[in-house]
C-alpha cells in the first residue's frame, strides 16, 4: 500500500535504500526509524531549545498502547509509537507521562508539516507553516476562486435589488432607490399572487407528500421477501434519475388525447366518452404538480427512512410482541416513536424550503393555457429578470423570498427544537 | 417465524399494492419507448401500450438525421466527460488540501466554502456575471459554475480521512510532495468514493437543462435535456395550432404525415434518458450512500 505512493525520484530512492538496514532488523518500521534519524540531525522543534520531555510528549499527546502491534501507529495526527527497543528517549522526570514504559511516543517527525504546528508560536514560524504547504495551498486554489468568482461575486449584485439597475451602467453606476422595488412587489398582484401560488404548491406537498412517503416506507419495511423488496425499489427510484423535463414530457404524453390516459377513460366510461387534455385546464395544475413530484420522488425519499426503520432495535419488537401489541401497534408504538428523529429532521428541511417552488417542475409542466395563472416566485424571478429585463425588481424579488425562506427555516427549527428537542442545529 | 392468517393476508395485499405501484412507475415510460418504435400515424389513433403496434426505427431516424439533435448529443457528452473530469479533480484536490488540520487558515477556507450553501446572490446578479465573463452561449458555462460542489468536498474528505496518516507521513519520508501523495498515493486508494462522486457529477450534468435554458441562446451549444423542452414546447405550440384550426373549421390537408410531433418527442425522450434509465439499477448504491451520509451529517 504504501508503494503506492512512493515516486522513481532519486531522493525516494536514497530514502528507501537508507531504510533498507532498519527494515532488515525491525520489520516494518520504516518510517519510524527514518523519523529517529531525522531528529537526530536536529530538525524540527529540537532547535527551539525545549525540554526533552516537552519535545517527547507534547503538550496535548495521550498515552494509550497502539493498537496495531506491527506497527507503531501515528496517534493523534502527529504522535508516532516507538517499540522499546528503539528506544531513543526515554522519561525518567514524570511517572505519570510515561505509564507505558514499552513504547516511545514521538510527536515530532522533521519531515511532516503538520507535526510542525503545535510549537509554532509566532508569526515568523506562521510564514514559515504557509510556505511548507505552498502546494496544498495551490491544490485548494481551484475551490476557492470558484467560491470568490461564482459565488461572492454575484453576492455583490444584490445591490441592483436597491437601484435602478442599467445594464450599461452597471452594478457601480445605476442610481440608488432605495426599497422602491420592494414596496413594488407588495403593490403588483401577478406577484403577490406568484407567493401565495408558491405557498400552496409546496405547503400541499408537504401536508399531503409527507405522510405518503412515510407510509411507503412502512410497507416497504413490511415486506418480508427481499428480492421483491429489492425489484420495487429499484423501480421506484427510477424517475428520480429523470430530469423535470423529462418527467414533464412522460406526463404530456401520457395524457395526450390519444394517449394512455384517454385510453383508459374511454375503456372505463365507453367510448362515447370526450376525450380531454387536462394539462390544459389551469384548475389541473395544483393535482398535477403535487402527483408528479409524488411520481418522481416518493421511492427516492422512502430511502431515509428505511435506513432509520432498519436502526431501531429489534428488541424493541419483541417486548411489545410479548406485551400484546399487534403488527399496526407496533408501527406505532415502535417504529414511528423510533424514526421520528428523522422524520422531523425530513420536515424541518422541507418546510424550510416552502418558498422554493421547484423551478425545473413549473416551467416544465406550464403550457400557453395555464401560465397564465400558475406563476410561482421562482418563475416570476426568471421570466421579469431574463425575459422582460425588469432587473432589479427580479433581484428584490428573490431577494426577499431568500430572506424569508432562511427566516422561515430558523422559525421551524425553533419550534421543532422546543416541542421535540430535535433540531437540524 | 410464525405466521398468522391475517399476517398472511396483509403480506399478499401488501404485495400486491406494491405492484400495482411498480407498474404505475413503469408504465409510462414504456408506453413512450413503445411509441418511440412505433409508427407516427398510427400512433395517433391511440390504444398504444407497452408494445409497438407498427415497427419502425424511423423516428429515431428523423431524431438523429437532425443536425441540432446530434450536436446537443455532442455537447452533452462532452460537457458531461469534461464536467465529471474537472469537478472530479477540483473536488479531491480540495479535500485533500483541507484534510491537514493544521494547515494555516484552513478553518477560515472551510468557511468561505460553506457560506454559499447557505446565501446566494439569486439569479439575475448571477446572469450579469456570467455577462461579464463571457459565459453567456458559452459551452463553460456548463463546466465553470458547477465545478465545485462543498457537499460532494465533505463526503470526499470523510473517505479521505480513514486513510491511515501513517502512510501519508512514510511518503513524505520517502520525499513525496503534497500533489505527488495526493495523486499516486490517495487517489488509487480512494477510488470507492471517486466513482461514487463521478456518478453523481456525471448524472446531474446529464440531466441539467436550466443552465441552457437561462444562459444559452446559440442552438450549437444545447444540451440535450434541453432539446427535450423544445420539443416539448413546440409540439405544444402545434397542438395549439391544430385546436385553433379545428376552432376554425379547416380541414386539416393531405395524408397524415408517418412522422408526428409525438413520435418524435418520445424518441427524443428516450434517446435522453435510455442511458441513465439502463445503468441506473446497476449505479443505485452510489447514490443511496449520498443519502445516507447526509442523513448522518445532518
Amino acid at each position: 500500500m504504501f508503494e503506492a505512493g512512493a515516486g522513481r525520484s532519486k531522493p525516494e530512492r536514497d530514502a528507501r535504500r537508507r531504510s533498507q538496514s532498519v527494515r532488515s532488523q525491525s520489520g516494518v518500521f520504516k518510517a519510524v526509524a527514518l523519523a529517529v534519524r531525522s531528529r537526530t540531525e536536529g530538525d524540527g522543534p529540537y532547535r527551539r531549545g525545549l525540554e526533552p520531555q516537552q519535545r517527547l510528549f507534547g503538550p496535548t499527546t495521550a498515552r494509550r498502547p497502539p493498537s496495531n502491534r506491527h506497527f507503531p501507529t501515528a496517534f493523534n495526527e502527529n504522535a508516532i509509537f516507538l517499540p522499546a527497543r528503539l528506544r531513543f528517549y526515554t522519561d525518567t522526570r514524570n511517572k505519570k507521562q510515561t505509564e507505558n514504559k514499552e513504547w516511545i511516543i514521538i510527536q515530532e517527525s522533521a519531515n511532516l508539516a503538520s507535526a510542525a504546528a503545535p510549537m509554532a508560536k509566532k508569526s515568523g514560524d506562521l510564514w514559515k507553516r504557509i510556505k511548507h504547504n505552498r502546494l496544498l495551498y495551490v491544490l485548494l486554489s481551484g475551490a476557492v476562486v470558484w467560491a470568490i468568482v461564482f459565488e461572492y461575486a454575484p453576492m455583490v449584485g444584490i445591490v441592483m435589488a436597491f437601484q435602478d439597475y442599467d445594464i450599461f451602467k452597471g452594478v457601480f453606476g445605476s442610481p440608488f432607490v432605495g426599497m422602491k422595488h420592494f414596496v413594488e412587489i407588495i403593490e403588483t398582484p401577478a406577484l403577490s399572487h406568484a407567493v401565495v401560488n408558491t405557498l400552496l404548491y409546496s405547503g400541499v406537498k408537504l401536508v399531503l407528500g409527507f405522510p405518503l412517503t412515510i407510509v411507503l416506507a412502512l410497507l416497504l419495511n413490511e415486506l418480508r421477501f427481499m428480492l421483491f423488496k429489492r425489484i420495487v425499489q429499484t423501480i421506484s427510484y427510477m424517475p428520480h434519475f429523470l430530469s423535470w423535463i423529462a418527467v414533464a414530457s412522460l406526463a404530456y404524453s401520457f395524457f395526450e388525447l390519444y394517449g394512455p390516459f384517454n385510453d383508459l377513460r374511454m375503456s372505463i366510461f365507453g367510448s362515447g366518452t370526450e376525450r380531454t387534455n387536462i394539462l390544459m385546464e389551469p384548475d389541473n395544475f395544483l393535482g398535477l404538480i403535487f402527483f408528479s413530484s409524488v411520481y418522481k420522488e416518493i421511492g427516492w425519499s422512502t430511502i431515509i427512512f428505511l435506513a432509520a426503520m432498519a436502526g431501531v432495535d429489534p428488541q424493541l419488537y419483541e417486548a411489545a410482541k410479548v406485551d400484546g401489541c399487534s403488527r399496526l401497534k407496533q408501527v406505532f408504538y415502535v417504529t414511528l416513536p423510533g424514526i421520528l428523529p428523522t422524520i422531523m429532521i425530513v420536515f424541518i428541511l422541507q418546510a424550510g424550503g416552502i418558498l422554493n417552488a421547484n423551478f425545473e417542475q413549473i416551467i416544465g409542466f406550464q403550457n400557453l393555457y395555464t401560465q397564465k395563472d400558475t406563476e410561482v416566485i421562482n418563475t416570476i424571478v426568471y421570466k421579469y429578470g431574463l425575459q422582460q429585463g425588469k432587473f432589479s425588481l427580479a433581484t428584490a424579488f428573490g431577494l426577499a423570498q431568500g430572506v424569508c425562506s432562511f427566516l422561515i427555516l430558523y422559525a421551524v427549527n425553533k419550534l421543532a427544537k422546543k416541542t421535540s428537542r430535535i433540531g437540524i442545529w | 417465524m410464525r405466521t398468522t392468517r391475517g399476517e398472511k393476508v396483509f403480506q399478499t395485499l401488501n404485495m400486491a399494492l406494491l405492484s400495482l405501484l411498480s407498474i404505475l412507475f413503469l408504465y409510462p415510460y414504456l408506453n413512450q419507448l413503445a411509441i418511440s418504435l412505433n409508427d407516427g400515424a398510427d400512433t395517433a389513433y391511440g390504444g398504444i401500450t407497452i408494445f409497438p403496434r407498427v415497427w419502425t426505427l424511423e423516428n429515431f431516424a428523423a431524431v438523429f438525421s437532425n443536425e441540432s439533435f446530434t450536436r446537443a448529443l455532442f455537447v452533452t457528452v462532452a460537457r458531461v466527460v469534461v464536467g465529471t473530469a474537472t469537478g472530479l479533480v477540483v473536488t479531491l484536490a480540495a479535500s485533500y488540501a483541507l484534510l491537514n488540520k493544521k494547515l494555516p487558515g484552513r478553518n477560515a477556507f472551510l468557511t468561505l466554502l460553506l457560506i454559499p450553501t447557505f446565501i446566494q446572490g439569486g439569479l439575475i446578479p448571477t446572469f450579469m456575471l456570467y455577462r461579464e465573463l463571457h459565459l453567456i452561449n458559452n459551452f463553460w458555462v456548463y463546466i465553470l459554475p458547477s465545478i465545485f460542489v462543498f457537499y460532494n468536498m465533505l463526503i470526499m474528505r470523510a473517505y479521505l480521512e480513514t486513510i491511515p496518516a501513517s502512510l501519508e507521513e512514510s511518503a513524505k519520508l520517502d520525499g513525496a510532495n503534497s500533489i505527488q501523495i495526493l495523486f499516486k498515493l490517495y487517489l488509487p486508494l480512494s477510488m470507492p468514493v471517486v466513482a461514487t462522486i463521478s456518478l453523481w457529477i456525471a448524472v446531474t450534468h446529464w440531466n441539467d437543462w436550466t443552465t441552457t435554458l437561462m444562459f444559452v441562446q446559440d442552438t450549437r451549444t444545447q444540451t440535450l435535456q434541453f432539446m427535450l423542452y423544445k420539443v416539448l414546447k413546440e409540439s405544444e405550440l402545434m397542438m395549439q395550432m391544430a385546436v385553433e384550426r379545428s376552432m376554425q373549421g379547416g380541414e386539416s390537408s393531405g395524408a397524415m404525415p408517418t412522422i408526428t410531433p409525438t413520435s418524435v418527442r418520445a424518441a427524443t425522450l428516450i434517446v435522453s434518458t435510455l442511458p441513465i434509465v439502463m445503468v441506473y439499477p446497476f449505479i443505485q448504491k452510489h447514490f443511496v450512500k449520498g443519502v445516507m451520509l447526509g442523513a448522518i451529517k445532518e
